[in-house]
């Protein structure tokens, strides 16, 4: 291990130890507090897949001094076993709180309204990262609060898009508020950058029983004739027992990097939408008529393009036991229906605690699907126990009876803690390619059959 | 891979050299989020007055984060008067956060809750990517307990972890229509 030790690393070391060192020391003189919470994060994984066998590792902190407070995260850790990524120092934040204002500077997400003009996040698991690299600025008081905000995204390019945004809301009374935002973006094209911009407002009206929101936003897209426009809305009514909501959306020439536009999709193999071309609407209801902590809830919606053809349709029933009981289980129904294809889809997860200490979680699965050709139906088996929190073991089968092709796969996967600030786990096994979704954005997992091993450390 | 496992090496050896005797460590750091409700509060605002706080990091898509509520309810209806407070932060995107409201209402769940669409103050407790997450934070902020997912059971630990803060001896009972069900433990 010493000799992957480079000198320049240990130079490296001593610089960030120093620096603690003097922070902490005038810290000290200052009376003031330094906190400070970080964690470690280690994985081997082997694919035999896609051939990829790596080491990965982690580091981040979050620190704070008086008004400063910082976020740093080294890391080459990517979540598909089958990728690279090279280390460095992917993000970097310093913050400065002021009376009734915060100034970062590095990376940074935020969100405008419902994320038509703007929506910048990242999420790991599905390899979705747009936060920008630059300056944010926000400013509360009272019933006004603002945001400017500059930065750039760099996506693996030599040329980096530029983003510049505004955004204001105002409360008017105290139930309706309205904002207002305006994103401009800048992005390398070949011979020349393209330039253009977005226009957003929003209103929001909310009582103790009803939420009513809406956004409108423009697109001035560079290209000439193709500007875009975008509306989204939703009304929902909630009191203690019951809710019912509404939603729809219409989006034109929408879809850049900086933004994700809702989907109106609960079924979560198809949350992606199509914000150049798309309108539809969601209509769910919520029940809790017993006194317990079960729960029903039905959804109903339809997607489709601006000039018609074969609408996606889903609909889903679903029903949460008590889970207070000792043994409770939860039932989905799904059916959605696309120019793909339909399923129609079972999945039942049963709940039961043995002991104090040990709880068994079974879930079977059944997949009807029909593409073009001859139905088949998917299997899916998941058998869960664990023990106090500490240990937990989930085995995995799951098979597929197309007429043309059938396949297996089993998957194994241990986690536990073996102190309060430490987890491990080890997953071996193969599992099958699929759709992973969450919050608008989708990816297509591939397959995976191998190993992987992890450890992570709290500090 | 060297340069990866080398500065992997130097930055453990900072963070052991340094932070332990300089820092105060497992302090949950600051933030502040927008009610469901409306308006605003800071953790400052939440340590007010409060003995510990059961921070618990949720989203509506989440079965685990749902069957652990009822419990949270439960325990927020129990220690409330003796010095605790609940708070919720949901994680719903812009894409699932009009569900937010619907969902805590119709279960007639009376605790906080916050919103983080983008996931800036899961990203600072460490928590970014998993839920549900679970921290218990004494009347300064200091972290006495983290937990990463829920299975039945885990409760168990949280309630504990509050009550040894709260100085309570014995596990509440509370009859309501949504912790009443819990607290019987059937």
């Amino acid at each position: 291990m010493l000799r992957f030790i480079r000198p320049t690393s240990l130079i490296a070391a001593a610089l960030i130890s120093a620096a603690v060192l003097i922070l902490s020391s005038n810290a000290a003189r200052a009376e003031g507090d330094f906190t400070y919470i970080g964690s470690e994060f280690f994985r081997y994984s082997s694919d035999r897949k896609s051939h990829v066998t790596k080491y990965e590792d982690e580091t981040s902190l979050t620190f704070s001094y008086e008004k400063f407070s910082g976020f740093f995260r080294y890391s080459n850790y990517i979540y598909t076993p089958g990728l690279r990524k090279q280390p460095r120092l992917d993000k970097k934040s310093l913050s400065f709180q002021g009376k009734n204002y915060r100034v970062t500077a590095g990376t940074y997400s935020y969100l405008f309204g419902r994320g038509l003009t703007l929506s910048l996040m990242e999420n790991k698991e599905l390899g979705f990262d747009n936060e920008l690299e630059g300056v944010k600025y926000e400013w509360a008081e009272k019933r006004t609060s603002a945001a400017v905000l500059y930065g750039v995204y760099k996506g693996g390019q030599k040329q980096w898009s530029k983003v510049t945004g505004l955004h204001v809301r105002q409360y008017l009374g105290d139930i309706l508020s309205v904002g207002a935002s305006f994103v401009g973006i800048s992005e390398p094209q070949l011979t020349k950058w393209s330039r253009h911009q977005l226009v957003g407002v929003e209103s929001s009206v909310r009582t103790s029983k009803w939420n009513i929101y809406s956004e409108y936003a423009k697109h001035n897209s560079p290209r000439p004739g193709i500007d875009g426009h975008g509306f989204y809305g939703n009304i929902s009514y909630a009191v203690p027992g019951m809710s019912l909501a509404y939603s729809y959306k219409n989006y034109w020439q929408m879809q850049t990097k900086f933004n994700i536009l809702p989907t109106l999709r609960d079924n979560p193999e198809n949350e992606g939408v199509n914000g150049n071309d798309e309108k539809g609407y969601l209509a769910e209801a919520r029940l809790s008529p017993f006194k317990d902590s079960s729960s029903f809830s039905l959804s109903y919606g339809q997607s489709n393009s601006h000039h018609g053809g074969f609408p996606y349709t889903e609909a889903m029933a679903v029903y949460h036991g008590d889970s207070s009981r000792r043994s409770f289980f939860n039932f989905t129904q799904t059916y959605w229906t696309s120019i793909l294809g339909k399923r129609n889809r079972q999945n039942v997860e049963w709940t039961y605690r043995l002991d104090e200490d040990n709880t068994i979680v079974v879930t079977p699965q059944l997949t009807h699907v029909k593409d073009y050709g001859p139905g088949y139906n998917d299997y899916k088996v998941i058998l869960e126990e664990s023990w106090r929190g500490k240990i937990s073991c989930v085995y995995t089968d799951e098979r597929t009876l197309r007429h043309d092709l059938t396949q297996r796969w089993h998957l194994m996967e241990v986690k536990f803690k073996p102190a309060e600030k430490m987890e491990c786990g080890l997953m071996f096994g193969s599992r099958r390619a699929a759709y992973v979704c969450s919050g608008g954005v989708c990816r297509l997992e591939p397959a995976f059959s191998g190993f992987q091993g992890y450890m992570q450390i709290f500090f | 891979m060297r340069l990866s496992i080398g500065l992997l090496v130097a930055l453990i050896l900072a963070a052991v050299i340094a932070l332990p005797a300089v820092g105060k460590e497992d302090r949950a750091p600051s933030f502040t989020l927008e009610k469901m409700e409306g308006g605003r509060m800071s953790l400052k605002d939440i340590l007010k007055d409060s003995k510990a706080v059961l921070l618990d990091f949720w989203d509506t898509t989440c079965t685990p984060c749902n069957e652990l509520l009822p419990h949270v309810q439960r325990m927020h209806e129990a220690y409330g008067e003796k010095g605790l407070k609940v708070v919720i932060i949901s994680e719903d995107t812009s894409l699932t956060i009009q569900d937010v409201k619907p969902s805590i209402k119709s279960h007639k769940y009376t605790f906080q809750v916050l919103l983080d669409p983008s996931h800036e103050v899961a990203n600072q407790f460490g928590a970014k990517g998993y839920v549900p997450y679970i921290f218990v934070l004494d009347g300064t902020g200091r972290i006495a307990l983290r937990h990463k997912g829920y299975r039945a059971g885990d409760e168990k630990d949280f309630e504990k972890s509050i009550r040894d803060l709260l100085g309570v001896k014995d596990e509440a009972k509370v009859d309501s229509a949504a912790g009443g069900e819990a607290a019987k433990g059937k």
